[in-house]
């Protein structure tokens, strides 16, 4: 370190990084820290402020007795997350989980189910339209019908095409229904 | 950085057992201190024990400044504290709160005070150092002299005396260095630093 940069230092006119380096070169340049301490005693006489002696020489001598000052260094700040952070995140996990569950449950069914109507052959088309019907042979008909499907679909559940959802219900699979055999 | 904050920096450095770094602490405030104390202790020589006294407190309980008030402030209430407190050990009245607090210290002008008091020797060594400080500001360049004077006694910083001197900001830097550098250079043989009392 030149005393260029101890005047400029003194003087506050170094940045933190040059500043520091400063203040580490005073630690071991016992004739920088004299020039200092002229430094400053030019400004105090400048001012008109110095007068008194100087009892640097003997609190430094006191101080040699004195065990070494050893305080906790405070921890540098860490930036915090902003306390709504976690509860907006635990809300949108719950509500894209109840959208999931609803896009497959009803969406997507529903659509589905609208769709094949559309597209169901003639012929099995009495079987939807029976089971709105207040008859009750065709009640019992359409139940059997659906019942069938369901033992169907439950024995090749394993082989359904389509991943489970994660974070949903793992055991939700697609399955498609063809209608036109009857099954 | 400001003023504060190189204290600041000191402050940390001695908080991880760097005495030095307190040295210089002492090296910036001791006249000012002095100031204070002769506000209160009239004896220039008991202010100078006073003053020991409170530099070495401070020392002590320096683990404990957090840096919320600047270590100057700090320092002037342990001065002031140790002052009463050595005054009432010695059986004689402390100034009351009201005339004189910490806040304010820097604004007293206790020179006279002190002058008054002070023994020959040490009326005289003070007039040699103000003295010579003087013949080397005349004897300054022009430049220099108004950079100094800038810095010094008005308190500007590089940018402010870089636009009214209409020089770069490195020139400014480069004449108070350049300034401080003759001066002290008068200065040395003056105060002959003898090799115990040398840092």
């Amino acid at each position: 370190m030149t005393n260029e940069q101890l005047s400029a230092w003194l003087d506050g006119e170094l940045d933190e990084d040059a500043a520091a380096r400063c203040v580490q070169a005073l630690d071991q340049d016992s004739r920088q820290r004299e020039t200092c301490g002229m430094y400053w005693l030019i400004g105090d006489c400048l001012r008109g402020e110095a007068e008194g002696g100087d009892v640097r020489a003997r609190v430094m001598a006191a101080l040699v007795d004195e065990p070494t000052v050893l305080a906790p260094v405070a921890r540098p700040k860490v930036r915090e997350t902003p306390r709504w952070m976690p509860m907006a995140a635990a809300v949108a996990g719950v509500t894209f989980a109840v959208w999931m569950g609803l896009s497959v449950w009803s969406g997507p069914v529903s659509q589905q189910q609208t769709q094949a109507v559309a597209q169901l052959p003639v012929a099995a088309a009495p079987v939807l339209a029976s089971a709105s019907a207040p008859d009750a042979a065709t009640a019992d008909a359409s139940a059997e019908v659906l019942a069938d499907e369901r033992g169907y679909l439950m024995a090749h559940q394993a082989s359904a095409m389509g991943a489970p959802m994660a974070g949903v219900a793992q055991y939700i699979r697609t399955v498609s229904v063809d209608q036109t055999d009857g099954r | 950085m400001s003023d504060r904050e190189i204290d600041q920096q000191l402050v940390e450095r001695v908080q991880r057992g760097d005495k030095q770094a307190f040295g210089l602490l002492v090296s910036k405030y001791q006249r000012k201190l002095n100031r204070l104390l002769a506000r209160m202790i009239r004896d220039p020589a008991e202010v100078e024990d006073v003053a020991q006294e409170a530099f070495i407190k401070a020392y002590r309980a320096l683990p404990s400044f957090r840096g919320e008030s600047a270590f100057y402030t700090w320092l002037y209430r342990i001065g002031i504290n140790t002052a009463k407190n050595y005054l009432v050990s010695k059986g004689r009245r402390a100034p009351t709160t009201t005339e004189i607090e910490a806040e304010d210290a820097e604004q007293y002008d206790s020179g006279e005070l002190l002058r008054d008091q002070d023994t020959p020797e040490r009326l005289m060594h003070t007039r040699q150092i103000g003295e010579t400080v003087n013949a080397a500001m005349e004897a300054l360049p022009e430049e220099l002299r108004t950079a100094i004077v800038l810095r010094e006694i008005e308190g500007l910083s590089y940018d402010e005396i870089a636009e009214a001197m209409g020089c770069p900001i490195g020139t400014v830097r480069s004449r108070i260095f350049r300034a401080r550098e003759a001066i002290a250079e008068r200065l040395r043989p003056l105060l002959d630093i003898a090799p115990d009392k040398r840092w």
